[in-house]
């Protein structure tokens, strides 16, 4: 059991850093939790929107509007062209009377203005529902793009404008996280690192009592290596609660007031472990960084 | 066991050690009495790897310890006991905690260090004082806990820079007392001293650094 004496030592050496350091800890454990916060906002809000964009693939249909003059056989030769992309899993007709109907059980009360709802304002056309592999907004665009060139085809539409906005919103949430958080990430491990160099350098003379007691560099790093991870780990932690505080008070609320069709989700399980682990890595790295010459200390 | 064979030592223009051979067998103890600044804790400087030889080798249970890496080093001072001039204590921790950091850093069972704790605790009257912290201990206390230290591991060497300094009789009684009953159980001592009457108490196994120089009495 002389591991379980090392243990103890560890810890209660590690106990001795964080309490006789306390400002220091606290300066460091705040910091790691702030960034791990701003990361975690922009993750919380990556996933909803992610969400929400793929409910809308999910729901994506195309619409092909077909020439006026297309005979009965053109428009069968035509489906089959349309059937036989991949991308297609069916194709519905809906002729120029199924529009009409369709338009006024829309808008039941303009019955009068029936008369200028030729087949050029309401032409037939085919809805294509999408294979199940292929319901993603470039998928469609790509789609799209290759229907164009089709004889007989003369307009598409797939709502593309506001679907393809979310899905840069939800691109745009990604490049801006990963940037803030690799930065905010960076400067929580300097300042991990720098608050154990700072205890490193304040225990030098007892380091050197361990060095001559015999400890390996290894016995030596030991407490300030979990001491960075309980930073981390901890600071983590606080992030997390600060996280889901300010989901309950702001983040649930305005998607409740804006959003009616999508529940606003917290973090899953795993992703609340993920960011704990995350921020254990993060006290990790800060804590080797710091210990990298601790010859010199 | 502790051999040294014709080492030297000089610090800048300073010759400190100049051909010393020295052979401690196995479980005896030698005391090495010579004035100040005559070398006594330069050469157990060299033995505990603190110092390195300018020439000349060093043995330490058939281990050649002259110029080892630092790994090394590390694991030969975990069989190591050494007491050092100045105690060499962690303020902040309590005499237990200073005790139990050697048996930490020698990986000794849990249990079996408890009792070793006790013992030297006992021999030394340290107990009513162990929950204390160091810092608030007298000189004497101090070099106590420095002795405690050294013997709680059960080393195969132990190394005593003038190690009765700040101890009454009385004590100075029980620490010669604690090295021969360690000797006993198989522990090599070498001790120092600048005191006559200290030195006179090891009559078996004495020598004199005078001059640079190992002179046997
Ligand atoms: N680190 C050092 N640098 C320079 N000179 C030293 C150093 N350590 C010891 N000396 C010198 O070496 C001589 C022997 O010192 P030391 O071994 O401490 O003697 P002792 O322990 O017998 O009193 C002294 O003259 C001392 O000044
Ligand atoms: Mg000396």
């Amino acid at each position: 059991m002389k591991q379980m004496r090392y243990l103890i030592y560890c810890l209660s050496e590690t106990r001795d850093n964080v309490f006789d350091y306390r400002g220091l800890s606290i300066v460091a454990l705040v910091t790691s939790a702030l960034s791990m916060l701003c990361v975690g906002l922009f993750f919380l809000i990556y996933v909803n929107l992610h969400e929400i964009v793929q409910a809308f693939e999910e729901e994506i249909r195309i619409n092909l509007y077909l020439d006026e003059h297309l005979t009965a056989d053109q428009r069968l030769a035509l489906e089959q062209v349309i059937l036989s992309y991949p991308e297609v899993n069916n194709t519905e007709f809906v002729s120029h009377l199924d529009a009409i109907e369709a338009y006024l059980e829309q808008y039941p009360t303009e019955k009068l203005l029936m008369t200028s709802l030729d087949e050029k304002t309401l032409p037939a056309s085919f809805v294509i529902g999408l294979a199940p592999a292929y319901q993603t907004i470039s998928s469609v665009t790509a789609l799209a793009k290759k229907l164009e060139n089709v004889d007989g085809i003369t307009d598409i539409q797939y709502g593309e404008k506001w679907i393809q906005t979310l899905w840069w919103g939800n691109y745009l949430m990604i490049l801006i996280g990963s940037v803030v958080g690799a930065t905010l990430t960076l400067a929580s491990i300097t300042i991990v690192a720098n608050t154990i160099r700072l205890t490193l350098f304040n225990r030098k003379h007892d380091i050197g009592i361990l060095r001559m007691l015999g400890a390996t560099e290894a016995f030596i790093k030991g407490p300030f290596l979990i001491e960075g991870v309980a930073l981390g780990t901890l600071g983590a932690g606080l992030s997390l609660i600060l996280l889901k505080i300010i989901f309950e008070l702001v983040i649930y609320r305005i998607g409740e007031a804006f959003i009616q069709k999508h529940t606003i989700i917290f973090l899953s399980p795993t992703a609340l472990v993920g960011v704990i682990v995350c921020g254990a890595s993060l006290g990790f790295a800060g804590a080797m960084l710091s210990l990298k010459q601790t010859r010199k200390a | 066991m502790i051999k040294l064979f014709h080492v030297y030592k000089h610090y800048d223009t300073q010759s400190v050690l100049d051909d010393v051979t020295l052979v401690v067998k196995k479980g005896d103890i030698c005391c090495i009495v010579g004035p100040n600044g005559s070398g006594k804790s330069t050469l157990l400087k060299l033995i505990f790897g603190q110092e390195n030889p300018d020439r000349g080798q060093i043995i330490i249970n058939n281990k050649n310890v002259t110029h080892m890496s630092q790994w090394a080093i590390s694991s030969i001072r975990q069989r190591m006991g050494f007491i050092f001039e100045d105690c060499q204590l962690i303020l902040r921790k309590t005499v237990i905690q200073n005790i139990s950091l050697a048996l930490t850093i020698a990986g000794t069972p849990l249990k079996q260090g408890r009792q070793n704790i006790d013992r030297v605790l006992a021999t030394l009257e340290l107990e009513h004082k162990k929950n204390d912290a160091v810092s608030t201990l007298a000189a004497g206390e101090k070099q106590r806990v420095s002795i405690a230290r050294a013997a709680v591991s059960d080393p195969l060497v132990l190394l005593a820079d003038e190690p009765t300094g700040p101890l009454d009789s009385t004590a100075t009684a029980k620490v010669f007392a604690l090295f021969r009953s360690m000797s006993m159980r198989g522990t090599t001592v070498l001790l120092t001293t600048q005191n006559q009457d200290v030195a006179a108490k090891f009559p078996q196994h004495r020598v004199m650094l005078n001059h640079r120089k190992i002179i046997p009495q």
